[in-house]
């Protein structure tokens, strides 16, 4: 029998392929799909928070001498002797409208707290990821040229236990100590709050610092591995000169693995500016929320969880498009 | 004047000696073949030329005066053994040409350049835009050679070049190295542990043996009259090989 061979016709035109089959387009659904599974995971744990505290969340609110039909009026009003289903319902539609309900303590609009506080917390933890980059990248490509092929193993030595000591210290103990150093020692900075600029440099490097020593680990031992690469040996044997090879070369080879720590590294950022802020007294979320717990203001603290939840949400579909866009072999864009 | 000269060479990596006291000359627009095992210290040799390892003894001149070690010109460039790791990923081919181009011209005239380039080795200049994940083990050793010629060195190293691509590709490149010597004159290194390839492309083989140059001569003499029993050891190894007379 002799061998046929069927050639199939493309469905579409070669020439115009369907908006679907482009990566760029499968990419963007495949990953906005996620963020939505994600951000119903984190609503829902933020409605169930007030449900599965122990006790009743308004009474401890009212404390135990409030009278009961002041509580029963107060959780009617909250909305919380309804069935759950409708509950749940209630909060969503609540979410959708921009409705995050009314603060316990100060009957004032829970959106209006968090619009008052959202703006200092932001600026925190932008300054400090901005500082641990800018720290962290050159350090650790020049520990890398340093301690490339085995060379300066005392540099490495040095650098890499100072480095795993201090991101291993917790971000408000550096801060608790750079207060402790600079504000009230050499009285160089002020101790908290944020009126003036010099009052920004303690809360950001206590933040940054810790971020920064980790990045700087990782750009230098993605350094360290891409000069052992071939291409280098060959801009070596082309006689470029020692920065060409180095920033031309080695640095954007080296940094995308960098990009996607420090990515992870912004998310954790965003979480610690609570307890720095608390060190701080720094007008953000991380304080609000620390004193919602404490007055137990479950509104408030509802909706600064799922403001920080939000913004580690974001921070990570920014990452992941940021690393599709730069890296052509990226493999985060293939199913 | 563009001679290569190795004069007494000894490179050292801490008690290894791996190049011993090697005396050897690639004349203007000559190709002379270097064979040798594994680790018989051909590749050294070619990364002490291009500053890639250092010399305990000896000297390397071209032209009469040292290899210049940094600058410009770049006389001398290598070609290595890997094209999938030899060229950085994160460049296009233009770019990579580029680089090695002597400074100056416009944009317009550097792009015509590399596309010259390009097409030197039978290379679509269409290929300019890409990076080398996209590109054949074939179409990336033309880059690595385009990219070596941008610098518009007198002389070429080129270090197995072919050993890591396909048969039938090693023949189209193969081909090429011959085209492009003797249309721009140059002179060659060609380090290949393999004959055949030595026996195609050079007129003059040096064989190499635990880091010392045991025998050198015209290609024809010294493949059908060996005067080294370590020659006659490595002819014997060609697989396929009958007699020693034998053409390909």
């Amino acid at each position: 029998m002799p061998a046929t061979l069927t050639v199939p016709s493309p469905p579409v035109d070669p020439a115009r392929p369907r908006l679907w089959a482009l990566p760029s387009v499968r990419f963007g659904v495949r990953r906005l799909r996620r963020l939505l599974v994600s951000l119903w995971v984190l609503v829902t744990a933020s409605f169930a928070m007030i449900h599965l505290i122990p006790g009743d969340p308004v009474r401890g609110a009212l404390g135990p001498t409030a009278p009961a039909d002041l509580v029963a009026a107060r959780r009617h009003a909250l909305g919380l002797d309804g069935p759950i289903l409708v509950q749940y319902l209630h909060y969503l539609k609540g979410l959708v409208t921009g409705d995050l309900g009314t603060s316990l303590a100060s009957q004032l609009p829970v959106s209006d707290v968090v619009a008052q506080r959202l703006p200092a917390t932001l600026i925190l933890a932008g300054l400090a990821f901005l500082t641990a980059v800018v720290l962290a990248i050159p350090l650790g490509v020049v520990t890398g040229v340093l301690t490339r092929r085995g060379r300066g193993r005392r540099t490495e030595l040095a650098f890499t236990t100072t480095s795993i000591i201090v991101a291993t210290i917790p971000d408000f103990l550096i801060g608790v100590a750079l207060v402790y150093v600079f504000a009230i020692q050499l009285g160089w900075l002020p101790v908290a709050g944020d009126a003036t600029a010099s009052a920004y440099v303690l809360p950001v490097f206590s933040l940054a610092i810790g971020p920064a020593a980790i990045l700087a680990r990782i750009v230098r031992v993605e350094m360290v591995g891409v000069l052992e690469a071939d291409f280098i040996r060959t801009a070596r044997a082309k006689r470029l000169p020692a920065r060409a090879i180095y920033v031309g070369h080695a640095l954007p080879n080296a940094v995308t693995a960098a990009l996607t720590v420090g990515g992870l590294l912004l998310g954790a950022l965003v979480a610690g500016t609570v307890l720095v802020e608390n060190v701080f007294a720094w007008p953000g979320l991380g304080s609000t929320i620390v004193r919602s717990i404490i007055t137990k203001d479950y509104p408030v603290v509802q909706a600064i969880v799922l403001v920080y939840g939000v913004g580690v949400l974001i921070v990570n579909l920014v990452v992941d498009v940021a690393i599709a866009l730069l890296d052509p072999r990226s493999k985060i864009r293939e199913d | 004047m563009s001679e290569l000269r190795f004069e007494d060479v000894t490179v050292r990596y801490g008690r290894t000696t791996a190049v011993d006291g090697v005396s050897l000359t690639v004349p203007e627009g000559a190709v002379v073949g270097l064979v040798g095992e594994s680790g018989s210290g051909k590749s050294t040799l070619a990364r002490a030329a291009v500053g890639l390892a250092p010399l305990a003894g000896g000297r390397i001149t071209l032209g009469g005066a040292p290899v210049p070690a940094r600058g410009r010109p770049r006389p001398l460039q290598m070609v290595f053994q890997d094209p999938y790791s030899s060229l950085d990923p994160r460049m296009t081919v233009a770019q990579s040409v580029a680089e090695a181009m002597p400074p100056g011209g416009s944009r317009a005239d550097r792009r015509a350049e590399v596309e010259r380039l390009l097409e030197l080795v039978h290379l679509n200049p269409v290929c300019a835009g890409a990076v080398p994940s996209r590109l054949s083990g074939g179409q990336r050793q033309r880059v690595a050679l385009a990219r070596a010629l941008a610098a518009r060195p007198r002389v070429i190293i080129a270090d197995e070049i072919t050993s890591a691509l396909d048969v039938s590709v090693q023949g189209a490149v193969l081909n090429l190295v011959r085209e492009l010597q003797r249309e721009l004159g140059l002179a060659m290194l060609f380090i290949s542990h393999d004959l055949a390839v030595v026996r195609y492309v050079a007129s003059h083989v040096a064989v190499m043996r635990h880091g010392r140059l045991v025998e050198q001569g015209p290609t024809t003499r010294v493949l059908t009259e060996p005067g080294h029993d370590f020659t006659r050891e490595l002819l014997a190894a060609v697989p396929g090989r009958t007699t020693r007379r034998s053409r390909p």
